[in-house]
């Protein structure tokens, strides 16, 4: 059963865009399976939610995009990450990890401790 | 891209959102078809998957950020053609605010030159003068806070207290002189300010062409110099680069031209008329030799204006002027009475970045007065077109439900609405600068009627930009968010059911014309508030021109001459009044002519102490008369009643017993009703007491201002001066017997014989200098300017405003009666007459004409308090005043309220009851 996005924490979906786009440059469709792919159909991002929040992040300068041709020879608007995205993604990746063991910790599900 | 980028290429943003969702959805398809599905199958689980695509689109359009902008163009687009659908509707709209923000604007331009706006020189703000600047012309016996200083004061603060950077000083008074270019015949008058050699470079204004007057001009041996002003160089020397060098004749005095003055350079003093030449004070003596005062110390006649050395406060540099002051005045030669207010004298240093700002002091209130009221019409004017937008929202109510039921969210109808209110408020403040213009040039010549120039720019200068628009945002506000607010209230019910309209009691007291009518009430109210205050100041002005001033201001020719310019000696003065006594009085036309010192309103008159005879005064009892010296035939020429004894004539000779003439009042207050016949008194300390006998009384009479409490008068004859061993002859004894002004009584019109009178003095001297021909009465009218212009505009916008709320008045109620068409039809349908249907609507009408006017007339009693100070013999309660002004506003209250109802009689029964 996929997790609608409403059911991720406020600014996952962000962060999941931003990691997918810093492997190289996409399209729209692609974040969209590769998240379908990666999360193990657990994580459906609806065009409704992605979109909006591609051109957010736009927006705020987190990626830039440029129109190029597939390999299928049709026009897409392929997403990159700049500089402030790079920035923003590990910011976020590593308070995000700092969040999910600390909640791992109290939820018991992992040894150890976090830092 | 920028945020503006992305406004301004929505068309392309469009364009690709298309083409990316376009590539997402054929893209997923296309993989769903190599899984297997089918063309169609794929197509309906994408569209499962994906959602509303113009439900993401827009949720895209929100992501860009924009949207705002983006809406609000929309909406522009949308006022527009909203605007051009009801073309009636806006122009009235536009107009009526283009008038009203116009008017404003225009009287704020004023207010900002006059009151806010400093001079065009160097670093304004530094400036500071030199005392409060309440006295001017030759002072002497000034005590307490010294604010004119003597040539030889001047010198000694600026070379020994070590405070200022630079100290420069000039006249407190300009003086008028005639002016012949060499070559030509023709003298014409000019102004001409005497300034200090470092008066320019203190201030920092350069010379447009040549250069301007140093320190080296200002000494006695130095050639004379003059630097004329820009517009003098524009307007009587063509613009000529060559009178640089050239050489004119000041009152028969050579002076060469060597600089123009900065082109928005008008001296220190906001004026009418501001000074056409500046010479160095040091001229004083050679333009001026029979009243010269640039040697005596103790005559103090200039202004002083300064910039502190970097470091120094201001009252650091208070305290060194003041120890200044006081050393100068202990080396001067002084009564015991004078050395003790010396000890108490001191300078105050007060802003000199506006300059010399007796217009400030003078027109201050008016200005703020017309402000004032012209926010009070622009606020009457906003209230009319609130009414029309309510009405209009009401038409537009089923539309308006319908975008509701839509989803279209009640902010973004508020935000849609107000759009509109702006963009008619912008057209119309656009529209208004333009008008404001040419208002504020109308307003200059009407508040400073009778000046040729004065030195204010029309043209709109940032803040008056920056007024305007705040005024106009202020407004659109004002006036869209009522209507905004109440048209996009959501009772769809009734509005989608088509019952928009029908028999519901009386429509005027509906809900929604409920505001409306409270609206036209308080227009009512604040009509009635400038009706009366327009009634008061007319009467106060009626009241000040009808008094009696103590002369018949009809018939009457005022001269102004300056024999003291034309190089006569105080000996040569005897022979010149004989001549000038019997031609003038020969002249055909011509009832009889006089000469004084001063004429009523010229800046009259000297005071000084005297002592009675006979007369005790109480303790600390200012012992005083206000004085003047006349010609024979004085009295008679200006049409004032002798009461008792004989005037000034031909007996009263230099070398004849020494008498005078008092007025009624200089009777009442030192011989208390006793015959003052014979009696008498003298200028100055007790040992002068028996110097002039009264031979006469005259009637009091105002010589200063139209407002004036009466003080003791008294004439004396013209060339009478008790000699005082070793006084000099340029005196204050001596001087005031050079004549300022030559007064003539013509049979008829007195502008008729002006030509054969400056003849005659033309004969008897060319080189009198004339500087003024005036009649008496339009030189009263020209004091009594201001209280015109105040009734004049209060008058004006008085009317507007009377005229804005009927018509409001009338759109309300003509309104109402297209809406009650059913009611009425049904009403004469059973049998009512026309002449009680225009009873109803007109009984209606008078209901909100009258609790306007209780509370308008509530609020005329607490506002017209706030004028109290402006009326003249008129109280700001004044029952006939404001019983006038409401029964105005009644009156057109009826008739704006008759036309609609007549209308309504006029209603036939059958057509409206199909109307529905």
């Amino acid at each position: 059963m996929g997790v609608p996005k409403s059911d991720l924490p406020q600014g996952t979906l962000d962060l999941l865009i931003l990691k997918t786009v810093a492997l190289g440059p996409v399209h729209g469709y692609a974040i969209a399976q590769r998240l379908q792919q990666v999360s193990r159909d657990v994580v459906q991002v609806p065009g409704g939610s992605l979109y909006p929040a591609l051109h957010r992040l736009e927006n705020r300068r987190l990626l830039e995009a440029e129109w190029r041709k597939t390999e299928t020879g049709r026009e897409a608007k392929f997403y990159r990450l700049t500089r402030k995205g790079r920035a923003h993604l590990e910011s976020g990746a590593a308070s995000w990890q700092r969040l999910s063991e600390a909640v791992g910790l109290i939820l018991g599900f992992v040894e150890g401790g976090a830092r | 891209m920028n945020w503006w980028q992305r406004v301004w290429q929505r068309a392309k943003q469009e364009e690709q959102l298309d083409k990316e969702l376009e590539f997402h959805i054929e893209a997923r398809i296309s993989d769903l078809r190599d899984a297997g599905l089918s063309e169609e199958d794929a197509g309906r689980r994408v569209r499962q998957e994906f959602g509303g695509v113009a439900q993401v689109k827009e949720h895209c359009r929100d992501a860009r950020g924009t949207r705002w902008l983006e809406d609000f163009f929309k909406d522009i687009r949308f006022a527009i053609r909203q605007m051009r659908r009801a073309p009636s509707f806006t122009a009235v709209a536009v107009l009526t605010l283009a008038l009203g923000i116009g008017a404003n604007t225009a009287i704020f331009t004023l207010v900002n030159a006059v009151l806010v706006k400093s001079l065009p020189v160097r670093d304004p703000a530094q400036l500071l003068l030199l005392g409060n600047i309440r006295t001017w012309g030759v002072v002497s016996g000034q005590t307490g806070s010294f604010s004119v200083f003597s040539h030889d004061l001047y010198k000694h603060l600026r070379d020994n207290t070590g405070v200022f950077e630079g100290l420069c000083a000039f006249q407190s008074l300009d003086i008028r002189v005639t002016v012949r270019r060499s070559g030509t015949d023709a003298a014409q008058p000019a102004g001409v300010k005497l300034v200090s050699g470092n008066y320019f470079g203190v201030l920092g204004v350069n010379a447009a062409l040549g250069r301007t007057i140093t320190p080296s001009d200002d000494s006695a041996s130095a050639p004379l110099v003059a630097v004329v002003s820009f517009r003098y160089w524009s307007q009587r020397l063509s613009r000529n680069p060559s009178v640089i060098g050239s050489t004119v004749e000041l009152g028969g005095v050579p002076v060469a031209i060597v600089g123009v003055g900065a082109p928005e350079f008008f001296g220190e003093t906001l004026q009418p008329d501001p000074p056409d030449l500046w010479l160095p004070v040091s001229a004083e003596h050679r333009l001026n030799p029979q009243r010269t005062v640039i040697d005596a110390p103790d005559s103090h006649w200039l202004f002083l204006i300064g910039r502190l050395k970097p470091g120094i406060l201001k009252s650091q540099a208070e305290g060194r002027l003041t120890t200044g002051l006081r050393n100068w005045l202990s080396t001067r030669d002084l009564s015991v009475e004078s050395r003790r207010d010396a000890e108490k004298s001191y300078i105050e240093l007060t802003p000199g970045g506006s300059g010399i700002t007796h217009l400030k002091r003078r027109y201050a209130e008016t200005l703020r007065l017309l402000l004032g009221i012209s926010i009070l019409v622009l606020l009457i004017a906003s209230i009319n077109i609130t009414n029309l937008l309510l009405a209009r929202g009401t038409a537009r109510s089923g539309e308006t439900s319908v975008r509701l039921a839509l989803g279209a969210s009640r902010g973004r109808l508020i935000r849609q609405s107000l759009t509109e209110s702006l963009i008619l408020a912008v057209t119309g403040a656009g529209l208004g600068l333009l008008i404001a213009s040419a208002g504020t040039k109308l307003l200059i010549a009407l508040v400073f009627r009778g000046a040729d120039y004065v030195p204010i720019q029309t043209a709109p200068d940032l803040r008056v930009l920056v007024f305007t628009g705040i005024v106009s945002l202020g407004v659109a506000l004002g006036f869209g968010l009522l209507p905004a607010i109440r048209g996009t209230r959501n009772d769809l019910g009734p509005v989608l059911k088509g019952v928009t309209r029908g028999v519901r009691g009386s429509v005027l007291s509906r809900r929604r014309l409920g505001v409306g009518q409270a609206l036209i009430v308080g227009q009512m109210a604040l009509s009635l508030v400038l009706l009366a205050a327009a009634g008061l100041f007319g009467r106060s002005l009626a009241n000040l021109t009808r008094q009696q001033f103590g002369f018949e201001r009809e018939h009457v020719l005022v001269v102004s001459v300056e024999p003291g310019l034309a190089r006569y000696e105080y000996h040569q003065l005897g022979p010149l009044y004989q001549r000038l006594h019997a031609r003038l009085n020969s002249l055909p036309g011509v009832r009889s002519a006089a000469f004084s010192l001063y004429a009523p309103f010229t800046n009259c008159c000297w005071s000084s102490g005297i002592s009675v005879q006979g007369y005790t005064p109480e303790p600390k009892e200012r012992m005083y008369a206000v004085w003047n010296r006349v010609s024979p035939r004085y009295f008679e020429t200006l049409g004032t009643k002798v009461l008792l004894g004989r005037p000034i004539d031909e007996r009263d000779t230099a070398t004849a017993r020494h008498v005078v003439v008092v007025t009624e009042g200089f009777v009442r207050r030192y011989f208390r009703n006793q015959n003052p016949i014979g009696k008498r008194f003298g200028i100055g300390e007790d040992s002068h007491r028996g110097d002039l006998e009264i031979v006469g009384v005259v009637e009091n009479a105002k010589y200063n201002s139209p407002r004036e409490e009466l003080r003791p008068m008294a004439f004396l004859p013209l060339l009478q001066v008790r000699p005082q061993p070793g006084e000099p002859l340029q005196s204050a004894q001596y001087r005031s017997n050079f004549i300022r002004t030559i007064e003539v009584r013509a049979a008829g019109d007195p502008s008729a014989i002006a030509g054969g009178v400056r003849q005659a003095l033309h004969e008897i001297d060319p080189n009198l200098p004339v500087m003024r021909i005036n009649t008496l009465s339009s030189q009263l009218g020209r004091t009594l300017n201001q209280e015109s212009v105040i009734a004049e505009l209060a008058g004006f916008f008085g009317v507007s405003a009377l005229l804005l709320a009927c018509i409001g008045l009338y759109g309300l109620i003509a309104y109402a009666v297209e809406r009650r068409t059913g009611e009425i039809g049904i009403r004469m349908a059973l049998g009512a007459h026309g002449r009680s249907v225009i009873g109803m609507v007109i009984g209606e009408v008078l209901i909100q004409g009258v609790i306007g006017m209780a509370i308008g007339a509530a609020a005329a009693l607490a506002a017209t308090r706030l004028i109290a100070n402006q009326l003249y013999e008129v109280k700001p309660t004044d029952p006939a005043t404001l019983a006038a002004a409401a029964l105005t506003l009644l009156l057109c209250v009826t008739v704006a309220g008759y036309i609609p109802a007549h209308r309504a009689s006029r209603i036939d029964p059958m057509r409206a009851l199909h109307y529905e």
